[in-house]
């Protein structure tokens, strides 16, 4: 890979152009093998599409750009403790609109931090929610035939190991 | 867990959009949904597979469970069960732990507490050693429905008042809290409603009586309190131990005693003895009585 080389251009699924530097996409497996595969290509002018669309992108890359430092060099108790502060910070969004995006893209990028980060998040959400508030917050369909529901309903008392 | 199927959507580069316009649940493989409730405890998880099939199909992934279990499950399994079925995935293994098994002829019961996944155990009047409970003058084993185990040790009369205690088990690492179960009066149905029988509660009000623990590592502690609330079943709290590997078993030896027999004492009813995770004296607040 050229050290000269800091930052690549890439393609969201919706089409829309993003730089990315190369310490923050070494978060990243896949986008790792993408780097390299641009700066090794001869077709330097091909820009990689990542399936995945320009508001999660805009998430994404800027959980990479926040932790590369720390990922690339390591850092202090603080710088760590610090770190921690901004992930809450920046999972503090819209839950029907991105959440599952984000966990579907680092899952997709193999990113374990953001994965756990999102997974964490998503699970805090729904801690004391009923199902039928989970069902209606993350328009989740009810996909149980009637047979299945009734067993449900039968087996549910004894599945609260009480 | 992770990159299911990356290597497909990766190398479909001009495909259809794989992270689908409108989001939700349902779209997440039944990994992710199982990562998320491994972040759940267990009565959350049964919850949750209530929502649809991906939901039901990620609440049986063997790696939600293993992480609710005792780090020293397989030791528990071999203690309480004699014969389990090798193929039981890690779901059903918690199902079955959570259950109230018998140990000891019935002596004993163990369980798992169902949404924090701590071990509780409890031993019945007929699996302590209580002084003079042979001789009908002094005491009597009485059925009643007030008991987990069925029975109880009613107490008419004594001057040597002394229940002792001492059991071996391989406790999962952990501080544990040790109660005893007394009811001051004899309580039975008529008619269908609960009555108190107290004619024999007499002398509690002298002394109080003496609660000591120890355990094979050397901890020890001792306490005394008085005895009260005819009518009601009360948990007394006797005192607490600290399990440091929960691959070993932890011999514990505990007594309630009331011996100055300047008088005599009477009315009791001694149902069990209970061991509970320290930290369950927050969620269940009939352990806070004493």
């Amino acid at each position: 890979m050229s050290s000269s080389v800091e930052a690549i251009t890439v393609l969201s699924s919706d089409g829309d152009e993003f730089k990315i530097t190369v310490s923050a996409a070494k978060l990243s497996k896949p986008l790792n093998w993408m780097l390299e595969d641009v700066c090794f290509s001869d077709d330097c002018d091909e820009v990689p599409t990542i399936e995945v669309n320009s508001k999660t992108l805009v998430k994404v890359i800027e959980y990479c750009e926040k932790h590369a430092p720390r990922a690339n060099s390591g850092a202090s108790d603080s710088d760590a403790e610090e770190l921690k502060k901004w992930d809450i910070e920046f999972m503090k969004m819209d839950v029907k609109d991105i959440l599952f995006h984000i966990l579907m893209a680092a899952n997709y990028l193999h990113m374990e931090g953001l994965y756990d980060l999102a997974c964490q998040t998503a699970a805090d959400l729904m801690k004391g929610m009923t199902v039928s508030q989970i069902r209606k917050i993350f328009h989740i369909k009810n996909d149980f035939s009637s047979e299945e529901q009734e067993q449900l309903r039968r087996q549910h008392p004894g599945c609260s190991f009480d | 867990m992770m990159g299911i199927g990356f290597s497909s959507m990766f190398a479909d580069r001009n495909g259809s959009q794989i992270v689908p316009s409108k989001p939700s649940l349902v779209d997440l493989p039944e990994s992710c949904v199982a990562e998320i409730l491994g972040y759940l405890n267990p009565t959350q998880i049964c919850e949750l597979a209530r929502l649809n099939r991906t939901f039901r199909g990620a609440s049986w992934a063997d790696f939600v469970w293993e992480s609710k279990l005792p780090p020293n499950y397989d030791v528990l399994l071999r203690e309480i069960f004699d014969d389990l079925p090798r193929d039981l995935g890690k779901r059903e293994i918690y199902a079955r732990l959570c259950r109230k098994n018998t140990l000891d002829e019935g002596s004993k019961k163990v369980w798992l507490d169902g949404s924090t996944g701590k071990l509780c155990l409890s031993i019945s009047s007929k699996g302590l050693s209580i002084t003079g409970i042979d001789d009908r003058r002094y005491w009597n084993h009485i059925p009643t429905e007030e008991s987990r185990f069925h029975t109880v040790a009613y107490l008419q009369q004594i001057w040597w008042f002394e229940v002792d205690g001492e059991l071996e088990f391989p406790f999962p690492a952990g501080t544990y809290s040790l109660f005893f179960r007394l009811h001051l009066g004899r309580a039975s149905k008529r008619f269908g409603r609960r009555v108190c029988n107290t004619e024999h509660i007499h002398g509690w009000d002298i002394k109080p009586v003496r609660f000591q623990l120890s355990t094979s590592d050397g901890q020890s502690s001792s306490s005394q309190c008085f005895l009260k609330e005819p009518g009601k079943w009360v948990f007394y709290h006797a005192g607490d131990f600290v399990v440091q590997n929960g691959n070993a078993s932890t011999r514990v030896k505990f007594s309630l005693t009331q011996i100055d027999c300047t008088h005599t004492k009477g009315g009791l009813c001694v149902d069990s003895v209970l061991i509970y995770p320290s930290e369950l004296r927050k969620v269940k607040a009939f352990l806070n009585c004493s």
